[in-house]
């Protein structure tokens, strides 16, 4: 008979202890795991979730020798110390004698080791690291005894290979643990009830539990005094400094947002220079976790007043509200401005502030459009992901280090979930023949083997190399290959890409962690620096840059109709007014009824801009296909570049742009084939594939401190891109890549509901005599992709030709100079 | 048919060709470097799904030049092949068939970094150097200079990065040096280093349809720079 250790009325001393008060949700939460149901509990931040999930499993323990019961998995290292604290705080306030652990990347061997004999009551962890748990055979009686796996951030999973690895751990515990109740904690999203169902997976059952409802917060936009008419999208908002660093020195505390880690680098070292005795801090994920932890301390004591971050502070890091919330350039979604506002001002009264900053003139049409959205309750959804083979390929290598368990329980527990639950035969049977033969049965791999079937049918890894290799491995999280940035006297600085550090030569200075730094040396996957002088260089970190949402394009297209209708209000549209009627009078305004193009002719070539605002994915997407659709009447090469308004197809010469013309570039029939070709012909689906080589064990990354370990089967991911399309064509693993480039990186179905309705539509086609308000930022990005079917000799003849161009150039300005 | 373009070299007139190839002409001699053959199968040993093909690949690139150029001798600048040869390997039989067809040939290999894996290399007719000197040339694995001679040597996979006008590409290169050139690798699956022409040196960027030398200076006015250029 299990004693029950925990009363109501502890749990009720407890709240009344912190002055905190039960929330019904929570109360629902309890009682919902004690009738034995898995639940998604949904609610802003600060609302309590964490105790609504875990004094449900505590109210069933029993003592200090219980095997482990509840698994916590949380998609961030840095959030899974804090998560612990807190958790085992609470069980010790309660009395309860449980011990909560840790396991991620960072724990040390020997900490790892002692949880292998033994693991606590419940363990804090990430889907990585819980993946690599079920990797030891040893481990497998513990899991019997399990309970409870609460999944923290499931918003953040879901929607992405992460989100598909939880399933699997999840659905591999079932198996073990049958009686086994999941709990997921998120955000609130536009599908919370599919969130829900792929938790639990398609034949699971779960409850979901929403938390208060709560007044929509301030949405205030700061006007610059005058409104640029040419917006560019490279500049980082700093001539905003100074009104902001005024609304920073009034407020308490605050939080400044930015887009991305160079943006917050910029804005931390631009208002340090404004404040210099104003305590400010900064947090983004490629920052070393000291750091990181640092900044969060000093939110939560006081000891900072500003902490500028990117999403790293999205997730779930618990502090108090602060007094502001900033954030600087285009939200790109409805529910990310929500969640960032929501942390401010949870005081009994007082509803929550942000103050959005734009970074270019265009972005205060977005903030009116958010703050229209959230009043009539729109907000995005996150689609889960199917069919990852790549992620099915690692987890079957990952249950075969145990030794102990057979295929079919592989196939059943995978089924079991929303990710694979209608794989194909033919699919799993490829899986199978990959992980043992290289890749299908007719044409194995000579020499290759990593796992192996046993007679009664149980799969191995026998190569203590290759088991080594692949424990090292485990993990989809496929940002670009990292480099650790170090002190030359010691001491971890962060992290950069690689291809950043690969560009600087030693004795360049470059800003990072808010600090000049300049590069002493490379080796072994390390940049080592010192202090330095220049803060021009900003790393850019690839990825982490949002698409515009359908959702916030929407509400902005109804913006821009209204302004055009005469009928927009609101201090945003005011501002924006002159701009607005530039555009006008050069070209014509974007509305949710037409498809606005522009033709213009410049010293670069021709350009054509079109502007769908379908969000920057499904942008390259179209810029792919009418580039390559091009490509195939006439020999060109074409720049494409895209933004969330639009894109660009730049070439020396482009035929005159008439209707019927772009009417046939840009027909929904042969969408997809085409696109497929189109890609080919571009670097996307060999820059995609680096991530499915790395998760599908074909390309191993350098380790800190053990770089040479493993450099006799490193090749990059291109390489292995090329030699698989020459050789195995039909490897799945090639197809899944350009899948993925279709659906995710081109979002090839917000693409089709740009062409599907254009034949009903009208187009608008302008020449305005240079760029518009709308197409300058398209023409500053470059951030750009390529479409070719000229030979390379043509095309070498004429780079070469425009640098020597360039070189005469600059030899006359040094001659000029001289002289 | 493949590009080439004729060079001087020490003062010896050749000819480079776009299949990563040059000719030597009074020796009738073809030089190749770093063909790596086998490293596919070297990653399948180590659990790395590579597809096999690369190598019989250039086995076939390799018999094409020989047809071509119907050299006297073929010299192989170091890492003939990727990994200690266990004698299974598939390619062996059509290395093997090459060298028997071609047995009139002086087959020449200069022992690269990856050949020294194999304690004993296959007998197939070649003959191993630690290094080899044919005046005025002298054949090395990694570049360096020698009095002997001007060195052709291999080893650094040199590529490459063209950006402009809106394009970019990334060649492999035939590096001309003062003292010494250093040839692009052969095999199919190799990766590279970019690099970048010095003072009074040049850069061949080759592909199978051209070859483009860039003076120094201009390989270097910018792989960084490029974009700026363009406006």
């Amino acid at each position: 008979m299990v004693q029950r250790l925990l009363s109501t009325h502890a749990i009720d001393d407890f709240f009344d202890a912190r002055q905190w008060q039960i929330l019904p949700f929570q109360r629902a939460a309890w009682q919902a795991y004690a009738d034995g149901e898995s639940m998604l509990i949904h609610a802003a931040t600060g609302q309590g979730k964490t105790l609504a999930a875990w004094l449900g499993p505590l109210a069933e323990a029993s003592d200090a020798q219980e095997p482990l019961r509840v698994l916590w998995l949380t998609p961030m290292r840095a959030l899974a110390a804090d998560t612990q604290a807190q958790l085992q705080a609470a069980a010790d306030a309660l009395q309860i004698p449980w011990q909560v652990g840790l396991r991620t990347g960072d724990s040390s061997s020997s900490q790892r080791s002692r949880q292998r004999k033994r693991l606590p009551q419940a363990l804090v962890t990430t889907p990585e690291s819980a993946s690599l748990l079920l990797s030891y055979g040893d481990l497998l009686p513990q899991w019997r005894g399990l309970r409870a796996i609460v999944v923290d951030e499931w918003h953040e999973l879901l929607g992405s290979k992460r989100g598909v690895q939880t399933e699997l751990v999840m659905a591999r515990l079932r198996q073990l643990a049958p009686e086994l109740r999941t709990i997921g904690l998120s955000a609130t999203l536009g599908n919370v009830e599919q969130a829900a169902r792929v938790l639990v997976g398609p034949s699971g059952r779960v409850r979901r539990i929403g938390g208060e409802a709560k007044a929509p917060p301030v949405i205030e936009s700061l006007l610059p005094d005058t409104v640029e008419r040419f917006p560019w999208a490279g500049h980082m908002g700093l001539s905003n400094v100074e009104a902001v660093a005024q609304r920073l020195q009034q407020a308490g505390s605050s939080l400044v947002f930015t887009n991305t880690r160079a943006q917050a680098e910029r804005w931390h070292d631009a208002l340090r220079e404004r404040l210099p005795a104003h305590p400010l801090a900064l947090h983004h994920a490629s920052l070393d976790r000291a750091a990181r932890s640092a900044a969060e301390q000093g939110i939560r004591d006081g000891s900072l007043r500003t902490v500028v971050a990117t999403s790293s502070l999205d997730l779930g890091v618990d502090f108090a509200p602060v007094e502001l919330v900033v954030q600087i350039g285009g939200p790109k979604g409805v529910a990310r401005l929500l969640q960032r506002a929501g942390r401010s001002g949870h005081a009994p009264g007082r509803g929550s502030h942000i103050l959005c900053v734009p970074t270019h003139a265009l972005e205060l049409a977005e903030f009116a459009a958010a703050r229209d959205a959230i009043a009539s309750g729109t907000l995005e959804k996150r689609e889960p992901l199917r069919n990852c083979l790549d992620v099915l390929a690692q987890h079957v290598c990952t249950l075969a280090l145990s030794g102990r368990v057979r295929a079919e329980e592989i196939l059943e527990h995978a089924r079991a979930t929303h990710a694979f639950a209608e794989l194909d035969a033919a699919r799993w049977q490829w899986v199978m023949d990959y992980v043992q033969r290289g890749g299908a049965a007719l044409q194995a791999y000579p020499q290759y083997r990593k796992v192996q079937q046993d007679a009664d049918g149980v799969l191995r890894i026998a190569d203590a190399t290759i088991a080594r290799r692949h424990r090292m491995a485990i993990g989809t999280i496929t940002a670009d290959a990292h480099m650790q940035v170090a002190w030359m006297s010691g001491g971890r600085i962060g992290q950069v890409e690689e291809r950043f550090i690969a560009g600087l030569q030693p004795g360049d200075s470059f800003l990072f962690g808010g600090r000049a730094l300049t590069l002493v040396r490379v080796r072994d996957m390390t940049a080592y620096v010192r202090a330095g002088r220049s803060r021009r260089l900003v790393p850019r970190w690839a990825g982490g840059r949002m698409p515009l949402s359908s959702t916030l394009a929407d509400a902005l297209l109804t913006g821009y109709a209204q302004a055009d209708a005469g009928a927009a209000s609101g201090p945003e549209m005011d501002a924006l007014a002159p701009l607005l009627t530039l555009q006008r009078d050069w070209s014509a305004l974007p509305g949710r009824d037409h498809l606005l193009v522009e033709q213009v002719r410049s010293r670069e070539g021709t350009h054509w801009f079109v502007f769908p605002f379908a969000g920057r994915h499904a942008h390259e997407a179209l810029a792919a296909l009418v580039g390559w659709r091009l490509s195939q009447q006439t020999p060109v090469t074409a720049t494409l570049t895209a933004n969330d308004y639009g894109f660009e197809v730049l070439a020396s010469e482009l035929p005159t742009l008439t209707e019927p013309l772009l009417r046939q570039l840009m027909t929904a029939e042969g969408l997809h084939g085409d696109l497929l070709a189109a890609i080919n012909g571009t670097e996307l689906a060999k820059r995609h594939f680096r991530e499915i080589a790395r998760v599908a064990g074909l390309v191993f990354e350098g380790y800190p401190g053990r770089g040479k370990s493993t450099r006799q089967v490193q090749a990059s991911s291109g390489l292995i891109f090329d030699v698989l399309s020459r050789y195995d064509p039909e490897n799945l693993l090639m197809h899944q890549a350009q899948e993925e480039v279709v659906r995710q990186q081109l979002d090839l179905d917000r693409a089709r509901q740009v062409l599907e309705p254009l034949p009903h539509q009208a187009v608008v086609l302008a020449t305005p005599p240079r760029l518009t308000p709308l197409a300058f930022p398209l023409w500053a990005e470059r951030i750009s992709s390529r479409v070719s079917s000229e030979d390379v000799a043509t095309r070498v003849a004429r780079m070469v030709a425009s640098l020597e161009q360039a070189a005469d150039r600059r030899r006359r300005r040094a001659l000029r100079k001289a002289g | 048919m493949a590009s080439a373009l004729p060079i001087d070299l020490a003062g010896t007139a050749c000819l480079l060709d776009g299949r990563r190839a040059l000719y030597w002409h009074a020796a009738q001699t073809l030089v190749l470097a770093d063909v790596h053959l086998g490293k596919g199968e070297a990653f399948r040993r180590q659990g790395v799904a590579i597809p096999s093909g690369h190598t019989q690949a250039d086995c076939d690139a390799i018999a094409a030049l020989l047809d071509d150029y119907r050299p006297q001798r073929l010299v192989v600048c170091g890492d003939l092949f990727h990994d200690r040869i266990r004698g299974d390997e598939g390619w062996l039989g059509a290395l093997q068939a090459l060298c028997h067809r071609h047995r009139q040939l002086a087959f020449d290999v200069v022992l690269g970094n990856h050949d020294r894996k194999s304690a004993a290399l296959p007998d197939l007719g070649m003959h191993w150097h630690a290094e080899l000197v044919l005046p005025p040339f002298v054949f090395h694995h990694e570049p360096q200079s020698d009095p002997r001679g001007y060195v052709l040597a291999g080893h650094q996979h040199p590529v490459l990065r063209l950006r402009g006008m809106g394009d970019a590409l990334r060649l492999p290169v035939f590096w001309q040096r003062a003292e010494q050139a250093v040839l692009p690798a052969f095999g199919s699956f190799t990766g590279g280093m970019a690099v970048e022409a010095g003072a009074g040196e040049r850069l061949y960027a080759l592909s199978e349809s051209s070859i483009t030398p860039l003076a120094a200076g201009t390989g270097a006015a910018l792989s960084k720079g490029a974009s700026r250029c363009v406006f």
